[in-house]
């Protein structure tokens, strides 16, 4: 028993040592790299680019023409509208399209979803807001809708389930055909919105529903049935659905389905349009999306590198944009980590509210660091005259916790005095 | 002759007082706690409350995160601190039950009077919150609040590592150690983060609840100097 407490102190002391020691290397170490930020250029007719440079920040196009900030400004007219207005040089019409600056403050749409909107605790009860009050600000409704095993609005306000409601809701999900258990359900929870879309439902089936509530009455719509898209609608499987309303009402929600695609969900018609991503992954990738009069530009992009696409307004792809660039593990102080740390053990992660462990392993070269610090563990305890079944097993561990079990074993208290 | 009871009986003489008056400190914190969602109840509409809670993650119960911790290494200290002066734990070592058994049952003891503590404020938490909020509330509170309880747990436990360790190195290095485990289970920007640790931080807690053998086997052999 004696002995296996000293491998559980080290066990624990090189799973600690794992993550403070790596952390300590990268603060000293002040490695980090700049992301370039990512524009659609109607001007131009490509992207256009803010990078930052060792000394300044660059304006740059996709051929690496530099540009000042005035004739940046003028060739991301829908980006820097204000200014150019304020300078009276906007433009009277581009592209065909009229630009009258109401009309481009009306069109203007910016939606940005991160890895830890998706991917982080929830608690399965929803606001359904009712559309029918009269009232021109949104009303935080005074219940809360709960979908187990069958449909229950419970009132916050006195804690219990309201049967009427509950009943009438049932209903309207027997009879749109919804199956539980219920797969998702996703809304803006938000009154300070334009207007509210309601909920969408995605139920066992995969099938998608959108939930609306006018005057108590529900209105629930098989999106499948919304339009002329059902064959597209039915290669969906939703994973995690975005709403959030924008003042043009063009976009309905936004979709990641089960294979990681992208989807945007436009009109009155419930169309969906997916996005041409290549390597899209919503575990790493914060997704953005700007709209504007003359275009909508859709951006995914993680640590190492970004996808941007850019549509007209009817959805067709005028254009698209993949890059990537060196990570911190690419820079020297990366490969001096992977060389020395076995594995960087983190227990947050930037792309989720979950606690866990999060590892990452090194290079296998590290191996050949952990065999020599396992013999010089050994011959040192033997030396010292404490090579004891203890530390026999401790150092083997060396060959696989590296530096960090190196440093434990000299603090995990002795079992025998030396030469016993 | 039945040692546990006998063991605990030497310890809650010991302990009673300082235990009657953790528990009253807990009680009272986490009755504040409940009179403050009261509060906030009569001057706030239950659906701002409930989303408050569902989407901004308002947890009224958050500020209990530290107070089971510092109990249990009040407990711990109390316990031990006593035992080490004029190295009395000795006579602990030669009780015909066993050097092993009577560290560990001295360590149930210790851990039966936390629980006495901090269990009946969990359950005032949980009790009154159900007035205001649904059943999802509460297991939300079991799932956020458990790795506070294993903090305290391992609290208790490297408390009495250290105080059982006599070497100083040693000592700093226990101290480090728990300061650096137990400091990761504190972590609570949300609810239900731990989720997907629970399971290993429970194991975890296992397995060093015996890790203080090592340091009353080192006092033993006056190997703590």
């Amino acid at each position: 028993m004696i002995f296996c407490t000293r491998i559980i102190l080290f066990a624990l002391s090189s799973l600690m040592l794992s993550h403070y020691v790596p952390y300590l290397f990268w603060i000293l170490t002040d490695a980090h790299t700049n992301q370039p930020y990512i524009l659609y250029s109607n001007v131009k007719e490509q992207f256009v680019f803010f990078r930052h440079g060792e000394d300044a920040l660059h304006l740059v196009d996709e051929e690496g023409n530099e540009y000042s900030r005035g004739e940046f400004r003028t060739i991301t007219p829908m980006f820097s509208y204000r200014q150019l207005y304020y300078d009276g040089i906007l433009p009277e019409a581009l592209n065909g399209v009229k630009l009258d600056i109401k009309k481009i403050e009306a069109e203007r749409t910016s939606v940005r979803l991160k890895p830890k909107d998706i991917y982080s605790p929830s608690i399965n009860l929803y606001i359904v807001f009712d559309n029918g009050t009269g009232s021109l600000r949104l009303d935080m409704p005074e219940d809360f809708l709960r979908l187990n095993d069958k449909v229950e609005f419970i009132n916050a306000r006195t804690n219990s389930l309201e049967t009427e409601k509950s009943q009438l809701f049932q209903n309207a999900f027997d009879k749109a055909g919804i199956r539980f258990p219920i797969k998702g359900v996703f809304s803006n929870p938000s009154t300070l919105k334009p207007y509210d879309e309601g909920s969408f439902i995605v139920d066992a089936e995969n099938r998608v529903f959108h939930l609306r509530q006018v005057k108590q009455k529900p209105e629930i719509k098989l999106l499948k049935d919304a339009g002329k898209y059902s064959k597209i609608w039915d290669e969906i499987a939703p994973e995690y659905i975005l709403v959030a309303e924008q003042g043009n009402k063009e976009l309905r929600c936004a979709i990641i389905d089960t294979q990681h695609r992208f989807w945007l969900v436009v009109g009155e018609d419930f169309r969906p349009v997916k996005v041409p991503f290549k390597n899209f992954d919503p575990t790493k990738m914060e997704v953005r999306l700007n709209g504007s009069l003359l275009h909508v530009q859709v951006t995914a992009q993680s640590d190492d590198s970004l996808e941007s696409v850019a549509f007209d307004r009817d959805y067709n792809v005028k254009r698209t944009y993949t890059e990537s660039w060196p990570t911190t593990a690419t820079m020297w102080q990366g490969k001096v980590s992977d060389s020395i740390f076995p594995w960087t053990t983190n227990f947050r992660n930037n792309n989720t509210l979950y606690t866990g462990f999060y590892a990452s392993l090194g290079n296998p070269f590290v191996l050949v660091i952990n065999v020599l610090l396992a013999l010089v563990s050994m011959l040192i305890s033997i030396k010292q005259g404490l090579w004891d079944s203890g530390r026999k097993v401790m150092s083997a561990l060396i060959l696989f916790s590296g530096i960090f079990g190196f440093i434990a074993y000299w603090f995990i208290p002795i079992q025998r005095p030396p030469h016993a | 002759m039945n040692y546990f009871k006998a063991i605990f009986y030497k310890e809650w003489v010991k302990l009673r007082i300082p235990v009657g008056i953790l528990l009253l400190a807990n009680l009272a914190f986490a009755l504040y706690l409940c009179i403050k969602l009261r509060y906030v109840g009569n001057f706030n509409e239950g659906e701002k409350i409930w989303s408050g809670w569902i989407f901004k993650a308002y947890l009224f119960y958050k500020p209990y995160t530290l107070l089971p911790l510092v109990s249990a290494m009040i407990i711990g200290f109390l316990q031990y601190n006593v035992e080490i002066q004029n190295k009395r734990i000795k006579l602990v070592f030669h009780l015909p039950v066993g050097e092993e058994k009577a560290i560990l049952q001295h360590q149930i003891v210790g851990l039966i009077l936390l629980c006495a503590i901090t269990l009946p404020c969990y359950l005032l938490i949980a009790i009154y919150s159900s007035f205001y909020l649904p059943k999802e509330f509460i297991v939300s509170l079991f799932y956020t609040a458990l790795p506070w309880f294993f903090a305290a747990i391992n609290g208790y436990i490297f408390t009495e590592l250290f105080l059982l360790e006599g070497n100083k190195l040693y000592k700093v290095f226990i101290a480090l150690l728990g300061f650096s485990f137990i400091r990761n289970l504190l972590y609570t920007e949300f609810y239900n983060t731990y989720l997907h640790l629970l399971w290993p931080i429970g194991i975890i807690t296992v397995a060093l609840f015996f890790t203080p053998l090592l340091a009353s086997y080192r006092f033993r052999k006056g190997l703590s100097q």
